[in-house]
């Protein structure tokens, strides 16, 4: 029987790759997740492929993160050196931004399903198994073989139905945290916001323009919730819904409190959620539902910025305002929030720096973490480069200078204060998200193991990395905007970092502490912190620095 | 039909993924910024990362893999195999042939050494090889070793590395480095920039301009 490999991160449960994997087996074809969470696991894939006693019908390529391309090109390159001749098609976000680069560059690809591909990859796997022509199923993209191999675009298809679609396939082990089996979902598919920088809107506003926002049914998504608790033991609903919430709060109201409903009406009684939410979302009587019907233990909110430069180049829809009611929200309501802020963007200036680091204080008791705004296919900020000339690389990955020569230089000893803390191997600044996690879910699942004054330590620690991360900043802020020579960086930098590893250094080992201390209260399972510590490595690894000459 | 009717027994069908490891719980992630290797094409770029999976795939060290890979791989199936190298001197800007990384190396005296990397494209146009390394200063550490690694038969590229020692663990090294091809000279100013270093860390590299104009390096910033 023909199979089908499905390659892509699965780090966590991939819904985009299961929801694939469902369709087609209800169309009938059998497929493999083969997970590809880094270029460690290339070894595996490749045998897994090359080595099965039947080559697969299909591979399909999820390239949905762009810094993730080159790896998996390098797979299909591979592949057919070692003389797979199967049909190699790739999708996701990346893949639809820059399917005519791809196929151009890259003869190993036969083709790229455009868009949420469910319908397209099953009529291309049923054309193949059946010997017949594929190149305009609604979807595709191949190469014109009468225009020199141009790509040529299929219409695509009608978005799918997600009351029809089938819930994702869930093989496997779960993630635990504590023994609690942990899973993602989506109650909706879109986004209605409009960030330059983010490529989710953009994808989303070529098949549904101006209406980018599809619901499920509380009741399918309480159906699969509760499916999930009886089969595989899952208690905690990890939302990655793009807006969980609808942009009017009477209508997220409404919708929050059917879910809630529906989930009781499931007989769901022991779970909690993780969502994610915009600023404007956070408002008391939509959270208070959120924490108190849907018992909501973590939620991110999607800050960015908070400087109004910021928020204007980055189109965030938002204010400064509604920033600082999330925090306030949610410090009324005792919900663990984090964030990121996108501190470096085309336009910043040392004042928005400024004006960021304030609302980092301003949150301090919450974990976040900075990085620059990347610029990825398919949005509205890479178009924009591009046209000011601005870019430098290519379509595999772009990259820029700030503004002004002040902001960039303040930029690059950030990042060499910063770069461990932030974005390294076990990088603290992701794994003190763990460490709080693991005191929400001992604080929900076992109150008896809670106790209020290891509650506050785990948040003082995050309050002291977020603190020192705001007064190493300013300190190189005031450097830079008092015009101190470039020869005297160094000098200031060296001190900085090695205050920066030190604190590191102490938090972290109260933090593994900590989780020691709650992991012997709660008596099963393990903490997030530990496992944790090992989330952001392979995801970053792939960044040491190549600079051009 | 009911939302369970059409997912029942969708599982038993399938492919137990099993096999794929512990799933995780992800924090919203920050892509780390890195600079882009900007004398590397795409394809370059990928062929490079192909032909290191192959390598691991059949079981093979660097060297050996890049041997087998001349001889054997042909990138006939999809890409071409490319041609050995050309001799830098036959380049009217030989040095901008290459790119730097760098990455941790192996203990030393208690510290971890440093490898700052040299290297051409495996692919034309910048697959030049004849490079040579005639001085290293380093302010911020010692230099421990230089070598060669160049390949000049087919898909060979220029590969100098540079191995350095810090003096802590938490710093940043200024590296000088008179590169050498033929009768051209040209001295290359790297800021070696790591923190909390220890195998596996990260290395970041940043150019700080050439001398080979004459002029006065852009020896600040990064």
């Amino acid at each position: 029987m023909p199979w089908i490999a499905l390659v892509g991160p699965e780090l966590e449960e991939n819904l985009s790759l299961r929801y694939l994997a469902a369709s087609l087996a209800e169309a009938g074809f059998e497929s493999h997740i083969l997970a590809f969470n880094s270029d460690a696991d290339a070894v595996a894939v490749l045998s897994a492929i090359l080595d099965a006693p039947e080559p697969p019908l299909v591979v399909g390529l999820s390239v949905a993160f762009q810094w993730r391309a080159p790896d998996f090109l390098a797979l299909a390159v591979a592949l057919r050196e070692q003389g797979y001749a199967g049909h190699i098609t790739a999708g996701g976000h990346f893949a639809t931004f820059a399917a005519a680069d791809l196929l151009r560059d890259f003869p190993a690809l036969d083709s790229i399903c455009r868009q949420e591909s469910e319908a397209t990859l099953v009529a291309l796997v049923r054309a193949l198994a059946d010997g017949q022509p594929w190149h305009d199923v609604p979807g595709m993209v191949s190469r014109d073989g009468a225009s020199g191999g141009e790509a040529q675009f299929a219409a695509l298809p009608a978005v799918p139905d997600l009351a029809r679609l089938p819930w994702p396939v869930r093989s496997g082990e779960p993630a635990r945290c504590f023994d609690h089996g942990i899973a993602p979902i989506v109650s909706s598919r879109g986004c209605y916001a409009n960030c330059s920088f983010c490529c989710i809107a953009a994808w989303h506003e070529q098949t549904l323009p101006g209406k980018r926002y599809r619901l499920r049914e509380p009741g399918d998504v309480a159906a699969e919730m509760a499916a999930m608790q009886r089969e595989r033991g899952i208690e905690l609903f990890v939302f990655h819904d793009d807006n969980f919430f609808i942009p009017n709060h009477g209508k997220s109201l409404a919708r929050l409190n059917a879910l809630a409903d529906a989930i009781e009406a499931e007989g769901i009684t022991n779970f909690a959620t993780v969502v994610k939410a915009r600023p404007g979302d956070v408002t008391e009587p939509v959270f208070r539902v959120l924490c108190e019907r849907l018992r909501c233990i973590r939620c991110y909110v999607g800050i960015e910025t908070d400087a109004d430069q910021g928020l204007i180049t980055l189109r965030r829809w938002g204010r400064s305002s509604q920033n600082h009611r999330a925090i306030d929200v949610a410090r009324s309501l005792g919900l663990f929030v984090c964030f990121n802020i996108l501190m470096f963007d085309p336009d910043t200036t040392l004042d928005s720096v400024g004006k960021n680091l304030d609302f980092i204080e301003y949150a301090a008791d919450y974990p976040f973490n900075f990085g620059r705004v990347e610029l990825y296919a398919g949005t509205p900020l890479l178009s924009r480069m591009q046209a000011e000339g601005r870019c430098s690389g290519d379509y595999l990955q772009w990259d820029y200078r700030l503004a002004a020569p002040d902001i960039q230089r303040f930029y690059e000893l950030a990042m060499a204060c910063f770069l461990s803390r932030n974005f390294g191997e076990d990088a603290l600044a992701n794994t003190i998200q763990g460490m709080r996690f693991d005191l929400e879910i001992v604080r929900r699942f076992h109150p008896e193991a809670h106790d209020d004054r290891l509650y506050a330590a785990g948040r003082a620690l995050s309050r002291r990395l977020a603190l020192d991360s705001v007064a190493t900043l300013r300190t190189l802020l005031g450097h830079v905007g008092r015009g101190a020579p470039e020869t005297a960086d160094a000098a200031l930098v060296e001190p900085l970092t090695a205050r920066a590893r030190a604190v590191e250094a102490e938090v972290r080992a109260e933090m593994l502490g900590l989780a020691h201390t709650l992991q012997a209260r709660v008596g099963r399972g393990r903490p997030l912190t530990f496992l944790g510590d090992r989330v952001a490595t392979p995801l970053q690894r792939a960044v040491t620095v190549e600079v051009a000459s | 039909m009911s939302a369970e009717d059409r997912n029942d027994d969708r599982n038993d069908d399938l492919n137990d993924d099993r096999k794929n490891g512990p799933k995780r719980l992800l924090p919203e992630l920050l892509p780390a910024p890195s600079p882009v290797a900007a004398a590397l094409s795409p394809t370059e770029r990928v062929a490079e990362r192909a032909r290191l999976f192959l390598q691991r795939f059949r079981g093979l060290g660097t060297a050996a893999g890049a041997a087998v890979l001349s001889l054997q791989c042909g990138y006939g199936v999809v890409d071409p195999l490319p041609p050995p190298p050309a001799q830098c001197s036959a380049s009217p800007n030989p040095f901008g042939a290459l790119t730097a990384s760098a990455q941790s190396g192996a203990r030393q005296g208690g510290l971890t050494t440093i490898v700052l990397e040299l290297r051409s494209a495996g692919y034309p146009p910048n697959n030049f090889v004849g490079y040579r390394i005639d001085a290293v200063r380093v302010t911020g550490g010692t230099l421990v070793a230089t070598d060669d690694r160049s390949q000049t038969g087919q898909g060979g590229f220029a590969d100098l590395l540079v191995t350095l020692l810090p003096e802590s663990a938490t710093a940043t090294m200024l590296v000088e480095v008179d590169l050498g091809c033929g009768a051209a000279v040209v001295t290359k100013h790297y800021r070696v920039m790591f923190t909390d270093l220890a195998p596996g860390s990260l290395v970041v590299v940043t150019e700080a301009g050439d001398g080979s104009d004459g002029g006065a390096p852009d020896g600040g910033a990064p």
